[in-house]
């Protein structure tokens, strides 16, 4: 995808509460991981925030929160947006 | 079609073009949709289609090459054409405003996951919504209003009635009396799970309802983990005080096979279910240091095995990933239609097992098979420090989980159980396997090997608790 040309993607796991950006990719093989969150609505090329880190991760894409914990959170990669 | 209006990448369309043309035999799908579900490798369609179609290989040739032209799997390059598709629908179809206020659903949200806060509302919720309502209004109130109903109202009748239509003794005790089909069976039923039931479904529906649960579980997603369950595995444990058979049943909702043998496994051992809660925390009320005792060990035991049977379990560990709604007021009607579907699901589901449990323990009292693991059990009770009167109250434990908690409360009331006795009971009996119903829904979703092996761990496991636990208060001069 192009999303690589552009500036570089940080782990989703490596974001501060209050961060956004645009999802990237998914640093995984596990198709089936991939399927979830899809399913769930994370989607690359749609805007994320990451709202919480702990104990779970809460992410918020397009209109739609969700709870991850850390492992799924280390395959999310996001190109940020805007810090705080 | 709609689905037509997506254009998918070029490699892809050919893909689908080149399998359309392949596929001979009719379905009721679209060609393009299967074309599509297979470059997205659904196993169901795949395994059809393997024994339907002539040219499943070329299919399979396409696919394979069709994946060589990217980088990503190609249900995710799938989705994500979709995804654009939708967003421009999307942006077509809806005005929004931009500016988005913090309203009080948002606030609520913000309290509920924030662990600071989050922690002491579920310790509320589960308190007052599970515990208060469910554990002592409903397997307390409501089951002994019924039960005294039942015993001062329809048992007479019953024995009665059998008693003159059916000259045989053997015949009567079947249906009435003591064990019998109607006396026990139905009484069981109706009397103790179905209030219990009707109420838990209704708090879990209100819960489930206004958006809470996805909350539960995200807050206590890490320290599942711990012991091998996500923090989905916490709508299966919380069910588990209510009723410990529907709780099993419930397990089937858990991603691994894994996490459900470690949720079942625990879920037969460690956790109470709130008839056999009512009546240990009846009988352990009057000691606060037995109780406490009582309590430590239970929590002790769940980590514990739960820790130790992750680490020997193989298999991936389970991911955690929910959506979360927003929070809502629940609507009443969804709340009665859910519960009473549930309920009336569930009833049909477990009236057998409770019938099937009269048959046995008739079978059992006519044979002398009982006298006979009554006379095995005798030694058991005495060196885990317990009269051998013990030995029926555990006998019929397995039958229903609390009426083993009964038989004790008896004993304790006829004064044969005192002190660290009661403690000791408490213990073996909370660990001791599950009840004959649960034990039935073991079987029906785990198998029989998985139940064999999780039950031939917990006999042993809940007596050697028993000693040690005796051992330990009788060496450390402990009494009540």
């Amino acid at each position: 995808m192009e999303a690589s040309a552009k500036p570089l993607a940080i782990s989703l796991y490596n974001m501060r509460p209050g961060e956004k950006g645009i999802v990237a990719y998914f640093n995984t093989k596990d198709e089936a991981i991939i399927k979830k969150l899809m399913a769930m609505g994370v989607i690359p090329g749609l805007p994320i925030v990451l709202e919480q880190r702990f104990p779970s991760f809460i992410i918020k894409v397009g209109r739609t929160r969700a709870a991850i914990d850390q492992d799924i959170a280390k395959t999310i990669y996001v190109r940020l947006t805007t810090g705080k | 079609m709609l689905i037509n209006r997506i254009k998918y990448p070029e490699p892809i369309e050919k893909a689908i073009a080149e399998i359309e043309k392949l596929l001979t035999v009719e379905y009721k799908l679209s060609k393009r949709s299967l074309a599509l579900l297979l470059l997205q490798k659904d196993e169901a369609l795949l395994a059809e289609i393997a024994k339907k179609e002539p040219h499943y290989q070329e299919i399979l040739k396409i696919i394979d090459d069709t994946q060589k032209q990217f980088k990503e799997p190609l249900s995710f390059v799938i989705a994500s054409a979709r995804q654009e598709f939708a967003l421009n629908v999307e942006k077509e179809a809806l005005k929004e405003k931009e500016t988005e206020k913090a309203s009080i659903t948002e606030f609520l949200h913000k309290l509920t996951v924030n662990p600071i806060t989050g922690i002491p509302i579920m310790f509320l919720i589960l308190y007052f919504g599970i515990y208060k309502f469910v554990g002592v209004f409903g397997a307390g109130t409501l089951v002994d209003l019924i039960e005294t109903y039942f015993e001062n109202n329809i048992n007479p009748v019953v024995n009665q009635v059998t008693a003159q239509v059916i000259p045989w003794k053997v015949l009567q005790d079947l249906i009435a009396n003591d064990y019998g089909i109607i006396t026990l069976g139905i009484r069981y039923a109706v009397a103790i799970v179905l209030p219990v039931v009707t109420l838990y479904f209704l708090m879990f529906s209100i819960l489930e309802d206004s958006g809470y649960l996805p909350r539960l579980s995200l807050l206590i997603d890490r320290a599942f983990k711990v012991i091998g369950l996500s923090g989905r595995a916490v709508i299966p444990m919380v069910l588990g005080f209510g009723c410990d058979t529907m709780a099993t049943m419930v397990t089937r909702t858990l991603e691994t096979n894994r996490e459900r043998i470690i949720a079942t496994l625990l879920l037969a051992l460690a956790i109470p279910c709130s008839a056999q809660l009512g009546v240990i925390l009846g009988l352990l009320s009057n000691n606060p240091e037995a109780l406490l005792i009582w309590a430590g060990v239970m929590i002790l035991v769940f980590l514990l095995i739960g820790y130790l049977s992750s680490q020997l379990l193989p298999g991936k560990k389970a991911g955690f990933y929910m959506e979360i709604p927003p929070l809502r007021i629940p609507k009443l009607k969804n709340i009665l239609t859910k519960t009473f579907v549930r309920m009336k699901w569930y009833f049909i589901e477990i009236l057998p097992l409770f019938i099937l449990a009269s048959v046995l323990i008739w079978i059992g009292k006519l044979t002398g098979l009982f006298d006979l693991i009554i006379k095995g059990l005798e030694p058991v009770m005495l060196w885990i420090g317990l009269p051998p009167k013990a030995a029926q109250v555990f006998l019929f434990g397995f039958f229903r989980r609390d009426y083993g908690a009964a038989g004790m409360f008896d004993l304790y009331q006829n004064g044969i159980l005192a002190g660290k006795q009661l403690v000791v009971a408490a213990v073996t009996l909370t660990l001791f396997i599950p009840c004959i119903a649960q034990f039935s829904m073991m079987l029906k979703e785990r198998g029989t090997k998985v139940t064999l092996a999780i039950t031939a761990f917990i006999l042993p496991f809940a007596f050697f608790m028993g000693y040690l636990l005796n051992f330990l208060l009788t060496v450390l001069g402990v009494n009540f």
